[in-house]
């Protein structure tokens, strides 16, 4: 039966509310539990085995059927970026660290949640009304800046709230037409694609679905998942940036990553791996065969769970599949559901292609 | 063995993309040695007297560095990001090439680049073309630079001899193969100029007890401000350390005694320089004793790179004279800190 699947290229409605879910799922790196208690739910009635790791990886295996199978590793990861408390102040507010990579400049404003209560709080800021002319120039460094919990005293503070724990941004769901709003797109688009290959794999291959922990910290849970698993060979999906808007000056943009609306991005090359030429070759074309729009990541910086995966023990040929997503790391990003669709199939499309004969050198 | 050097350098074996070389290596030493595999990564493993004493690894890599295409512009010119160290600076006015024969020219865009040295932005690759749709390379393509090999006699100038150089120097030691009471894995590895990838996970693969890259390292002798003293024609380099890595001092010995004994020159390669993020091979499972030949080279990571060719005859014939004997060096000491131990 399963055989027949065949991925849609629109979305459904079980489709959007399982995003809206894990995208408001708070899951800063090292911290998973949320979005893990959600695969969880939605993979385990098909997995023929399941574990979570001693990173806090969610590894799921299901074998196929077909005869001579490869070991085919899929990997997602559940964190998200966010931050961190190191202390909290004589007058209540709250010091900060990210966790990831995110643009500083960005914070002031910003509402937050914080711990898994949820607390929410806002990241502070000077109203512009009071604005000095160098306020406006000068980088604000995040050493400067502080949460508001609303707490009236050091100590209301203190109870409310404890050293470590994380913080996210406090964005919903929104579905804007051709596309959605949510924070953490990156990457709970993956993690969603990965869930439904799970929910209906393709008969022939083994499938190593690794849904990982701490990839926006440095690839921490790939590495080790990647070790465990042994696969031939693995399929990194992730979420990337679009810089696709106009330059300011109005001169031709050369450094866009990707487009938004112009399908999955391949990975030829990244800072972090270079992708294995036969699954490049592969994916480009299965995409064109099947007709499912695609692009090229721009080669260059970045790097995903690819990364640590292709170097576990003797090498494992691997290569990554992006959704493309505008303001990436910030609390609102912006992805095209066409693009994400079309993900899902161009995966799932590969994966019924594989055979251990693309591993062949000649 | 210069004729094999030239046809080394001027194979095109960008990072990932190592093929070429791989297939001229596996035709030359197939007849050679027992067995040959590829590893998952692309690296060609060759096997010699499997099960011998110790398991000795000799390692080499076919890449080189390159740039790859990501935009074409509406000038139909290539825009690019570097693959591996490659410096700015010696772009101007040197050729690229890609499969297929294509060649460009490196550009920069003077505009921009007037007041402050160009950065990669302000570079791209002129194929002549009419515009966007008459571009020969699309992105994701891999160019090296176009650069014939250049005999000087003594001194050999190429392209990529900073990987090739010891892959020539493993591949002559196969041809001359000695006796030997040990397993030796030669280890042609990919992606070395991207962060040692292939190398790490080979060693992972082939399990040595032993290793040894042959590799080029940076001489002192083309300026009195660089205190290195590694020089040109003085004999191939012994590392001790690099920033990456302390060779294990047994094995330094070893190949220093070695040389004493068989009267070939050598120097000893102190680098105070080197990438500290990537991966050494010394760390590989329970541990490598490591070492390295360094072939000493000036302009290394420029389309001109240039070396002793004494320096490399020389190199083969230490690593035959090193793979005949025995290589028990360290057992004395080591028994005696297992003793202590027990005690």
């Amino acid at each position: 039966m399963t055989s027949e699947y065949s991925p849609s290229d629109r979305p459904s409605a079980s489709h959007l509310r399982l995003l809206k879910r894990l995208t408001e799922a708070v899951s800063v790196s090292g911290n998973e539990g949320e979005v893990r208690a959600i695969v969880r739910e939605q993979v385990e009635p098909y997995a023929d085995e399941l574990q979570v790791d001693a990173l806090g990886n969610l590894l799921v295996m299901r074998k196929g059927r077909s005869p001579n199978r490869l070991r085919v590793m899929l990997a997602a990861h559940m964190d998200e970026v966010g931050l961190m408390i190191t202390a909290i102040d004589s007058d209540s507010t709250l010091r900060f660290e990210p966790v990831g990579w995110i643009d500083t400049a960005q914070l002031p404003g910003k509402p937050v949640w914080i711990g898994k209560e949820r607390l929410p709080g806002v990241v502070g800021a000077p109203p512009i009304h009071l604005f000095t002319p160098g306020d406006l120039t000068r980088r604000v460094e995040i050493t400067e800046m502080r949460i508001e919990i609303g707490a009236q005293s050091k100590e209301e503070a203190q109870r409310k709230v404890k050293l470590g724990e994380q913080v996210a941004f406090a964005s919903k769901f929104t579905h804007l037409g051709s596309t959605i709003r949510a924070k953490a797109l990156d990457d709970r688009l993956g993690v969603a694609t990965l869930i439904e290959i799970v929910q209906h794999m393709p008969p022939e291959i083994d499938l190593l679905a690794a849904f990982t922990v701490q990839e926006e910290v440095g690839l921490r849970g790939a590495q080790v998942a990647a070790y465990r698993m042994e696969p031939d060979l693995a399929i990194v999906v992730d979420c990337t940036p679009a810089r696709d808007l106009p330059t300011w000056d109005g001169e031709e943009n050369m450094q866009y990553n990707t487009r938004l609306g112009e399908g999955p991005a391949i990975y030829v090359a990244d800072r972090m791996t270079i992708g294995d030429p036969r699954l490049l070759r592969l994916l480009i074309q299965t995409a064109e065969q099947e007709g499912i729009p695609h692009q090229l990541r721009q080669p260059g910086g970045g790097g995903t769970d690819a990364g640590a995966i292709h170097l576990s023990r003797s090498g494992v040929p691997s290569i990554s599949l992006s959704v493309p997503a505008r303001y990436a790391h910030s609390p609102a990003g912006f992805a095209s559901i066409a693009d994400w669709r079309a993900t899902v199939c161009l995966l799932y499309a590969t994966l019924r292609r594989l055979k251990p004969s693309i591993l062949k050198r000649p | 063995m210069k004729s094999l050097i030239r046809k080394l350098v001027e194979a095109y074996g960008p990072p990932g993309r190592e093929d070429a070389i791989r297939d001229i290596v596996a035709d030359e030493i197939r007849e050679n040695v027992q067995s040959i595999e590829i590893s998952p990564m692309g690296s060609l493993h060759a096997f010699v007297n499997k099960g011998g004493k110790r398991r000795v690894m000799l390692a080499a890599h076919m890449d080189e560095i390159g740039i790859i295409i990501s935009h074409i512009d509406q000038r139909g010119f290539a825009r690019f990001q570097p693959v591996g160290n490659v410096d700015l600076e010696t772009l101007r006015g040197q050729g690229v090439r890609f499969p297929g024969d294509i060649v460009g020219v490196f550009g920069v865009d003077l505009e921009r680049s007037r007041e402050k040295p160009p950065r990669i932005g302000d570079f791209f690759i002129d194929f002549g073309a009419d515009g966007k749709q008459s571009c020969p390379v699309d992105i994701g393509d891999f160019g090296v630079f176009d650069r014939p090999f250049l005999d000087l006699g003594r001194r050999l100038v190429a392209k990529s001899l900073g990987g090739r150089i010891g892959v020539a120097i493993l591949m002559e030691v196969i041809r001359q193969l000695p006796e030997t009471p040990h397993e030796l894995q030669f280890a042609f590895t990919v992606q070395e100029e991207v962060g040692r990838r292939g190398g790490t996970t080979s060693a992972y693969m082939l399990d040595p007890e032993i290793g040894i890259a042959v590799e080029v390292t940076a001489t002192g002798d083309t300026s009195s401000k660089r205190k290195l003293a590694v020089v040109l024609g003085k004999g191939p380099a012994i590392k001790v350390w690099d920033s990456r890595m302390l060779s294990d001092p047994y094995l330094i010995r070893h190949m220093a005694i070695v040389a004493n004994e068989t009267g070939i020159a050598y120097q000893m390669d102190v680098l105070q320089s080197g990438d500290t993020d990537i991966p050494c091979i010394q760390l590989t499972r329970a541990g490598v004793s490591w070492g390295c030949i360094s072939i000493p080279a000036r302009y290394r990571h420029t389309p001109s790179e240039m070396v002793d060719y004494r320096d490399v005859e020389e190199a083969v014939r230490l690593l035959l004279e090193i793979i005949k004997r025995p290589m028990d060096f360290g057992e004395e000491d080591k028994d005696q800190v297992k003793q202590s131990r027990v005690s």
